[in-house]
């Protein structure tokens, strides 16, 4: 009862920042001595989301709500501002309204058996937490609850509704057709929603290459051991790594970052300074408050060195062909296509950054990335990397099993203990980019 | 012999190529599966691997189709090239909308997958001849479409004679034995060597006779879904004494609606169109179509009463595209004031006591309505 009520304190708080100038102003101001305890490159992070959502609940720009694997270039560079629903669910769970999200969404018959990355977005909208959008962009690939939670905020929002039909594979025509998709989209958005015009996509893209160039950067960085970014905080990021390509902010966002792991390395003040194990992390993370995280890094000396949603996987753009450029980035996410592009990027990530191990964090009703977990096993095994399937909910907190999780956990540290000699991938190679 | 995973796949392919093929319709999902696949993944992608795996079908030259229906089924494709190498796989990319760019899209992948399809088995006929072949394994195809719809128990309209002017299959006694001889008759297009009339003595002869006509004055309903899996949910709602208007599954009409324009022009773009184009299944994109299409279901002469009391709509579980469809479905139901039921489950859903209690409980439902509105009409045409 007295959570409950806690939960609806909260959300009207929420609802309320959202929607007020004010809000925004004293945050931004606040953001001068607060700012203090946050880093350089949270500092730019926390400005840009922060003036993205005063212009987006201030009407001042137009809001396009995006599927993950959806170009953000596109929005920013037709003058909109990107929101992606499943991002929201994971800052819902981390500002602890997930729960009543989610259940606002099985109220309305959306089963527990789908991800919760959706339910809860659905049940944000239930809640008014969602910004009106002007439009809805999905694309075909890689998450079928996605575009179909995503068609549903359509519908209660009444806006229009555009698909991009994701060829499987990166054909002359498979690309063409997408690149026509992209054009049509882009054409039909500038003449139904005020405001929008084609003339900044160029722009957009030649942001998201600088960013691109400092990212990786950072990634290179990122090979250092020990690890010079917590990975539990690197996962968080995920949320910008999806959202803020083509955003003028991003590049220097990243720069910032890269910055800030210069001198990690240069001081030696490491997350993990005894690191015994590294691991590469596949999917997402609970976004709630858990303690798998604390416990791999302060009680394993076990860092996080690199997950899968940070790998950067797209060419740099042609920022005067930007449909065919976009159409390339959809086409090339290694999750898409057949099975080996996956594991193969994951071998690659293996050897690139000197990975001991890796954990797989099977989010419940998440088919597309759990689907390949015995190819990962066998494919690792081979390679003597031992793997890990965690299932949890990175969501929905009522089914985190984090006990279980930290039982498994431990013994996956102690089989990665027990092997004396170092991961065969304990070498580096360089990032063939 | 080839097996395809989905409605979209043109069986006109192979059969034109002289391939025996027939739609994968696993009777259970097995455990082959169980080690391959997380526990989430729905039954018919289990099924599909366990049909498979089970030795129920000879592995010679044996061909999957599959198309990427959704992420259980491109991970089923995945999981047939790496642990069943002895099996031929293809993979199709079907699109998830239906415009015209998506139609010639569709077409290029129809061409591939026929010279796959002829560069994987021996004998296959030479280019030239197969536009011809395809448009007669088309119209053979079009043959049992229609005797399957003339077959439903529910008076059903079907555009144009079926074949020789007369039902060449006999009318079915219930929609179980309907859902069975669609069965039958998949099984029999396999058969080696043979044309349509082979194909509907050989689904006449297993016909069952074992269930019971539906009672004529039952509540109806129109059952939907992604996929029916089985014959047990159409025989738990008739044992329920519910009618059932129209099947609106993978497994039943969305299938049998195929229409291959006589135009002239390239064979494999009026294939495509026909088929991205036939009634639209949950999985594509175009949410307004699917809601014509159930509106053409539930209003068949385009009047303003519906035609049935209620929707049973069934989800296989764990997949995505029907869960979410079956809120959408709920919510367009509510607009005309009409019931929904949501069933989630397994194969041989039917057979359980918690299925016959839901459906008892609905009927008793639709009953109530039905006795509230016949009062409503009487009190009505008192006062006029
Ligand atoms: S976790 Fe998986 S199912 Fe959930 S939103 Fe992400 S990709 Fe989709
Ligand atoms: S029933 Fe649903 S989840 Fe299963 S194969 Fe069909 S579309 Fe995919």
């Amino acid at each position: 009862m007295k959570s409950e009520s806690g939960n609806v304190r909260r959300l009207k708080l929420a609802r309320l920042f959202l929607a007020n100038h004010l809000t925004y102003f004293l945050a931004r101001l606040a953001l001068g001595p607060l700012g203090r305890r946050l880093r350089s490159y949270q500092k730019v992070a926390v400005r840009g989301i922060l003036s993205e959502l005063h212009a987006a609940f201030s009407g001042e720009k137009p809001v396009i709500l995006a599927s993950a694997f959806v170009p953000t270039e596109l929005i920013y560079g037709l003058g909109a501002i990107p929101v992606l629903p499943e991002v929201w669910s994971g800052f819902a769970a981390a500002a602890g309204f997930s729960a009543p999200a989610v259940t606002a969404s099985e109220g309305s018959g959306y089963s527990q058996d789908l991800c919760s990355f959706h339910r809860c977005s659905l049940g944000l909208e239930n809640l008014e937490l969602l910004p009106k959008p002007a439009a809805v962009i999905v694309s075909s690939h890689l998450c079928d609850g996605g575009r179909c939670s995503l068609y549903r905020h359509s519908r209660s929002f009444g806006c229009p509704f555009y698909v991009l039909d994701v060829p499987y594979a990166a054909t002359p025509d498979g690309v063409a057709w997408l690149a026509h998709q992209l054009e049509r989209v882009a054409q039909d958005l500038v003449l139904k929603v005020p405001g929008l015009s084609l003339a900044g996509l160029p722009k957009a893209l030649a942001a998201a290459n600088r960013a691109r160039s400092e990212y990786l950067a950072v990634c290179r960085l990122r090979r250092n051991q020990p690890a010079p970014w917590a990975g539990s905080e690197a996962l968080n990021y995920v949320a910008v790594f999806l959202s803020g390509w083509g955003s003028p902010w991003l590049p220097e966002f990243y720069a910032q970052l890269r910055t800030h792991l210069e001198e990690t390395i240069r001081l030696g003040a490491f997350p993990v300074s005894d690191e015994r194990h590294r691991l590469l992390w596949l999917n997402l993370r609970p976004y709630y408050s858990s303690s798998i995280f604390r416990y791999l890094e302060k009680e394993c000396n076990t860092s996080i060195a690199f997950e899968e949603y940070s790998h950067l996987y797209w060419p740099p753009h042609r920022p005067d062909a930007w449909a065919e450029s976009l159409a390339a980035k959809l086409l090339s996410h290694f999750g898409w296509g057949p099975i080996e592009r996956r594991l193969e990027t994951i071998w690659n990530l293996v050897q690139e950054y000197g990975i001991d191990g890796v954990v797989q964090f099977n989010q419940w009703g998440c088919r597309q990335s759990n689907g390949g977990g015995r190819f990962l096993a066998d494919f690792l095994r081979e390679r003597g990397v031992p793997f890990l399937e965690l299932a949890g909910d990175g969501v929905d907190g009522r089914s985190s099993g984090t006990a279980q999780q930290l039982t498994r956990i431990a013994a996956f540290v102690e089989l990665l203990d027990a092997r004396n000699t170092p991961s065969p991938a304990r070498g580096t190679k360089a990032i063939p980019r | 012999m080839l097996l395809t995973t989905c409605s979209y796949i043109p069986l006109e392919i192979p059969l034109a190529l002289g391939i025996p093929a027939r739609r994968l319709l696993p009777k259970n999902a097995g455990h082959e599966a169980d080690s391959y696949l997380p526990r989430d993944f729905c039954p018919y992608a289990r099924g599909v691997l366990s049909q498979v795996w089970a030795g129920k079908v000879s592995h010679a030259l044996l061909g999957v189709a599959v198309a990427g229906s959704c992420d259980a089924m491109r991970r089923v494709y995945d999981v047939l090239r790496h642990y069943a190498p002895d099996i031929l796989s293809f993979y199709l990319d079907v699109p998830r909308t239906q415009n015209e760019d998506a139609v010639s899209y569709y077409a290029g992948v129809l061409r591939s997958f026929a010279h796959d399809l002829a560069a994987a088995y021996p004998g296959a006929p030479p280019e030239r001849e197969w536009p011809e072949r395809l448009w007669r394994a088309a119209h053979e195809l079009d043959i049992l479409r229609r005797a399957l719809l003339t077959a439903y128990p529910t008076p059903e309209t079907v555009q144009g004679d079926a074949g020789s002017g007369n039902k060449p299959l006999g009318v079915c006694a219930s929609v179980t034995e309907w859902v069975e001889l669609y069965f039958a008759l998949n099984e029999a297009l396999a058969l080696p060597g043979s044309g349509p009339p082979d194909w509907l003595r050989a689904a006449e002869s297993v016909r069952s006779s074992t269930t019971s006509p539906a009672a004529p004055r039952a509540p109806v309903v129109l059952l939907m879904g992604s996929f029916l899996l089985d014959a047990t949910i159409p025989a738990a709602l008739e044992a329920n004494r519910l009618g059932i208007a129209a099947v609106d599954s993978c497994l039943g009409w969305r299938s049998l609606k195929v229409t291959l324009s006589q135009a002239e022009g390239d064979i494999f773009l009026r294939l495509a169109a026909a088929y991205l184009r036939k009634p639209p299944c949950p999985r594509l994109l175009v949410r307004q179509a699917r809601r014509s299409w159930l509106e053409e279901l539930l209003f068949p002469e385009g009047g303003k009463e519906a035609e049935v009391d209620g929707v049973v709509y069934f989800v296989p579980k764990f997949c995505d595209h029907g869960y979410y469809e079956s809120v959408d479905v709920k919510d367009w139901l509510s607009e005309y004031g009409l019931p929904f039921l949501l069933l989630e489950s397994e194969y041989g859903a039917g057979l359980s006591a918690q299925m016959h209690t839901r459906l008892a409980a609905f009927r008793e439902l639709l009953e109530e309505r039905q006795g509230q509105q016949g009062a409503a009409r009487a009190k009505e045409g008192r006062r006029t």
